[in-house]
């Protein structure tokens, strides 16, 4: 059981980052069933009452709802998903632009140099 | 719970108890035989030695399994499972102190009939003897005799039950956490601080009964001039009433020994 | 109902004072870590909760009552020691667990042992220290207890062993029972938790739920502990 988790952040919140992250990309998918809290807990080796506050996290997220009878889903909203998604992307954006400038390279600069890269690997393809 | 505090006090010393009976058994049927076969002092010699091996391997196994059935059990690493187990402190003893009991019975049982072996084998004629004499006996005592014979064996019994809870006080006493390094000489102090306060309360309580006014001096002069003429009936009739006082004596002092015993476990336990 | 609550608890020792006036409320359905340095009072606070020191001053209730033969029947202690009689195999043990304790299950003792590669009718005598512990938390976690009282339970296990013990005292979380729990290897072990209790000569110098210290302190527990219990 070695400690895959960021020490100065709540771990039921890398939990709710993770778990974002597969709603987004699809790995969950929408309307689907998420499994039991204890289930997730052991798979993830971490403690109920976390996983708990991962799951309630992403209810309040509205990327997940629960059933009073059976249990959480995943949401059929495809907007709100895709809302999600886009801002996972601004905040991936805004880290590369921040480490970009860590190194001295401005905004203009980082940009061409994606662009040229992206169609370098395009042109790979 | 008691019967299964019972169940696994046996279990962890049957062992040792059932090896110490085949050993007097044995002992008592070779070292007669070697004695009466062989007149070769040596073999004599060793025969006599094997005897006394056999006498103290006993005594010391009865004592060292008194220690591991309730000084072990409950003190030492051991104790984290006996004294975690859902029950009371008082059932834990009680079933100590019954196994103890019943094993030392059984041991002095077996002896008895070891001797009586013993006996025979050296003296094929002495079952007849004996037999012939006991009936005598029996009959001049006109049947009282059984009745006395189970009290005196029961005295015997809550005797040696009264000892025992002594040493499991003693044991408990020498734990308490201030001892710490004289544990061991102050557990055999506590052990003869409490014979003596126990034959004291004997002499004073025959004292005071003594002293009590000129009924119990009638009462006293009454006995002895009785005890001068009575019938072996009549004095058996004397003698089962003193066992009867003997086994209450003793029962009261189980119970006081054990009383405290408890009171120590509940309050002042302290495992290592 | 809290589960346990401790009042005012104090424990003196010839020359040193174990425990100071410790004030604790516990509730079920919790993993709680129990840190501090040795000698900072966790093993004698875990040997009163279980029954093992009767003599203290303050008070321990269990589910409302005090410590006796009642509370005993609701906790299942794992101490840092092995505490078999020389006679016994586990098949024993597992004879006198089931005779003592009402929520304790062969089956899963059963199929824990195979899963740790212990061999039922061994003489415990002859068993290594690793597997003596291995057995031990094998009865320990196949009782329905309402408290689990774990002292050091990764110790001394390999560390795949460890994953083991560690999963499953995770799968025997429910929400009617708390897990309390001593260890060393806090950087292990931290995410199991949801609340943490720092033990400091005696005294409780932090007790809160695990995200909210983390939060507060931006940093791990075992970074935490590292500070507070600098050398």
């Amino acid at each position: 059981m070695t400690n895959q988790y960021l020490s100065g952040i709540p771990i039921y919140l890398q939990l709710s980052d993770l778990f974002t992250h597969r709603i987004v990309s699809g790995e969950w998918a929408p309307g689907s069933k998420v499994e039991s809290v204890r289930d997730l807990a052991i798979l993830h080796e971490v403690n109920p009452n976390t996983m708990q506050r991962a799951l309630t996290q992403l209810e309040k997220d509205g990327l997940v709802y629960a059933e009073r009878t059976t249990g959480r889903f995943i949401t059929k909203d495809k907007e709100l998903i895709g809302k999600m998604k886009r801002k996972l992307a601004e905040e991936l954006i805004d880290a590369f632009m921040k480490q970009m400038e860590s190194i001295g390279i401005g905004k203009k600069e980082a940009m061409e140099l994606f662009l040229s890269r992206a169609k370098m690997e395009g042109g790979e393809q | 719970m008691l019967t299964k505090l019972i169940k696994y006090d046996i279990r962890s010393t049957w062992r040792d108890f059932t090896g110490i009976f085949l050993a007097i058994l044995l002992g008592v049927i070779l070292v007669p035989m070697a004695m009466k076969n062989f007149s070769n002092e040596l073999v004599q010699l060793t025969a006599g030695l094997v005897a006394f091996a056999i006498v103290i391997a006993v005594i010391a196994i009865t004592i060292i399994n008194l220690f591991k059935i309730y000084n072990t059990n409950v003190f030492s690493k051991e104790g984290y499972l006996t004294m975690t187990l859902p029950v009371k402190a008082s059932q834990i003893l009680t079933s100590k102190l019954l196994v103890s009991s019943m094993w030392i019975t059984l041991t002095g049982i077996v002896s008895i009939i070891g001797m009586i072996i013993f006996t025979l084998i050296i003296t094929p004629m002495g079952l007849d003897q004996l037999w012939i004499g006991f009936r005598a006996l029996a009959e001049q005592l006109d049947g009282m005799a059984v009745p006395t014979l189970i009290l005196l064996a029961l005295v015997i019994i809550l005797s040696i039950t009264k000892e025992v809870a002594k040493l499991f006080l003693a044991c408990t006493v020498a734990h308490l956490k201030f001892m710490a390094k004289w544990r061991i000489p102050l557990g055999i102090l506590t052990y003869f601080v409490l014979s003596w306060i126990e034959s004291f309360i004997f002499q004073i309580t025959g004292d005071i009964l003594f002293r009590l006014s000129g009924r119990f001096e009638e009462l006293a002069l009454q006995l002895q001039s009785m005890a001068g003429s009575a019938t072996p009936q009549e004095f058996l009739g004397l003698f089962n009433g003193a066992l009867g006082i003997g086994m209450v004596y003793s029962l009261l002092l189980i119970v006081g020994f054990s009383a405290l015993t408890i009171w120590l476990l509940n309050h002042k336990l302290d495992l290592d | 109902m809290n589960l346990i609550e401790i009042n005012n608890l104090s424990k003196t020792y010839p020359g040193t004072k174990a425990l100071k006036e410790i004030d604790l409320t516990l509730e079920s359905g919790h993993i709680i870590g129990l840190l501090g340095p040795n000698g900072s009072g966790k093993t004698t606070l875990m040997k009163i909760l279980t029954g093992i020191i009767r003599d203290h001053e303050g008070q321990v209730l269990i589910q409302g009552q005090p410590v006796s033969e009642k509370t005993k029947a609701l906790v299942s202690y794992l101490p840092d020691c092995s505490y078999f009689s020389s006679w016994m195999r586990p098949v024993d043990i597992m004879e006198m667990f089931q005779d003592f304790y009402q929520d304790f299950s062969r089956e899963k003792f059963r199929s824990m042992l195979q899963s740790l590669g212990l061999n039922e009718k061994q003489r415990i005598r002859t068993m290594s220290k690793g597997m003596v512990e291995k057995l031990q938390l094998c009865l320990v976690m196949s009782r329905d207890a309402h408290l689990y009282v774990l002292d050091e339970p990764i110790g001394g296990v390999d560390p795949a062993a460890r994953d083991y013990i560690l999963d499953t005292i995770l799968s025997n979380y429910n929400e009617h029972s708390t897990i309390l729990m001593s260890t060393h290897l806090i950087a292990d072990v931290e995410k199991l938790f949801d609340t943490v209790i720092f033990l400091k000569e005696g005294s409780v110098v932090l007790h809160g739920e695990i995200d909210d210290i983390r939060a507060r302190e931006g940093k791990s527990i075992d970074e935490l502990f590292r500070e507070v219990f600098r050398c």
